[in-house]
């Protein structure tokens, strides 16, 4: 099992996000994401602590279009 | 060489600007947004660095909003042939650059319209008095140069904004010519899409472009391919900016920009913009005393005109007088600058004119070196004038 990350996008998106939490006093850290059937590839962020409050950030903010969020 | 030819591209760079793309081929040599491993993300990462400047220096919403084109032509396309549909009305100035005009011609062919507004050189009253009377139940856009890179006139694009936006009029600027000397700010001045040229006023290398776009989903994309996202789909992705720069960016030239844009930040742009009126003052009033040369405007004052200066020798093509300041190792550029509008608007379209725009890296001496070239300019051919008769 890899590790988990919030998919959100476009690298330029992940970056966003990243900087995002790190307003918030969260860290977390940019990858790329596993590919995934039907929709291809793309970036995330691996949030090692408080990754719930994280997705909820990220999710008031816009960043995740599905309620899944992240691939575990 | 005594250049004095900045309004196409600045030169020299910083030093800064080179070895920020020198590094970049060793440091930042993988494709950006594509792969997972170090470098590639390390390249992404300074990409995105030089976004956030970006949007800092233009007062942008997010680096989501700062969109890398291959020049500021390409980011004019971008706005004009992705916003603009048959039976749209667009305001121009007369005095744009063919960055915008060919475009708009092009679209005239499917039903696109445009009225040009006469600038009132000097008067901003004047000037967004005839953007006003040319807008239109079907105008969708207005865009308006903020420096005329031929006389150096300066729109009131804040007020062109407002007007535009009293309408619902989304407005874009060509800030080719002003970024990095005057203040364009997304947010303040209510601009909805900035085009620049970073190898100009930013000091960045040739083959870099900036388009800022508040909501650059409003525009419909001219060119699709990879974005290093959702790969199955063959839908341009929604997101910004990767859905609108498709393929490989220009890495070390945006390195460069990055570098380019810290240059202009730590000196400021308006020690920059008094350094160059100053120049500027010294070459218009020695050229005003020179025999048989044409001036057009009244000197650059940093506000209403802008550091670019375009003038005449009475009786003599514009090529030949650039052609013998080359001689002499000085650079300009020479006939119509491509903005025939603009010439048009001066009644220069059949000569003409020699343009001289100065840098930051422009001395004093560069100056007196040109102001005696043209004196002894003005001497020759005050005499083959006087031959002729």
């Amino acid at each position: 099992m890899g590790k988990p990350l919030i998919t959100v996008g476009s690298i330029t998106r992940a970056m966003r996000a990243r900087d995002l939490l790190a307003r918030h006093g969260i860290d977390s850290y940019v990858e790329r994401a596993p590919h995934r059937p039907g929709v291809g590839c793309g970036y995330g962020v691996h949030v090692p602590a408080r990754e719930g409050e994280a997705l909820a950030l990220l999710r008031g903010a816009g960043f995740l279009t599905d309620a899944g969020g992240g691939a575990r | 060489m005594i250049y004095l030819d900045n309004a196409a591209t600045t030169y020299p760079k910083p030093p800064s600007v080179h070895n920020a793309v020198v590094s970049a081929l060793s440091r930042f040599g993988a494709n950006p947004g594509r792969g997972g491993h170090a470098m590639s993300m390390a390249t992404a990462e300074e990409v995105y660095r030089t976004r956030a400047a970006a949007s800092d220096f233009f007062h942008a919403p997010g680096p989501e909003c700062v969109v890398f084109t291959m020049n500021c032509t390409h980011a004019l396309n971008a706005v004009l042939k992705g916003l603009l549909r048959p039976g749209d009305h667009v305001v121009v100035s007369n005095l744009e650059h063919n960055a915008v005009m060919r475009p708009l011609h092009k679209l005239a062919e499917r039903g696109v319209t445009y009225t040009a507004a006469a600038v009132v050189p000097g008067d901003g009253d004047a000037t967004v008095d005839a953007f006003r009377r040319a807008l239109r139940e079907e105008t969708r856009l207005v865009v308006c140069t903020h420096v005329s890179n031929v006389w150096g006139v300066r729109l009131p694009i804040g007020r062109i904004a407002a007007l535009a936006h009293q309408y619902g009029i989304p407005v874009c600027v060509d800030a080719a010519q002003s970024a990095g000397l005057f203040p364009v700010f997304l947010e303040e001045d209510g601009i909805d899409y900035v085009c620049a040229a970073p190898h100009k006023g930013l000091y960045a290398p040739m083959g870099t472009g900036l388009l800022l776009a508040a909501d650059g989903n409003s525009l419909d994309t001219i060119l699709e391919g990879g974005t290093g996202t959702n790969s199955v789909s063959l839908d341009q992705p929604e997101e910004l900016p990767e859905r609108l720069e498709s393929g490989t960016i220009n890495v070390p030239g945006i390195a460069g920009l990055r570098a380019g844009l810290a240059f202009v930040r730590d000196k400021g742009t308006e020690r920059i913009l008094a350094h160059e009126v100053g120049l500027m003052r010294t070459l218009y009033r020695a050229l005003a005393r020179t025999n048989g040369v044409e001036l057009f405007t009244p000197e650059p004052d940093g506000e209403a005109f802008a550091p670019v200066v375009s003038f005449r020798v009475r009786g003599v093509p514009s090529e030949e007088t650039a052609s013998f300041l080359a001689s002499k190792g000085i650079a300009v550029r020479a006939g119509l600058h491509c903005a025939p509008c603009a010439h048009r608007a001066f009644g220069t379209i059949d000569s003409g004119t020699v343009r001289v725009c100065p840098s930051a890296f422009t001395t004093g001496r560069d100056v007196q070196g040109f102001v005696e070239a043209m004196r002894a300019f003005g001497r020759n051919s005050h005499a083959v004038h006087k031959e002729k008769l």
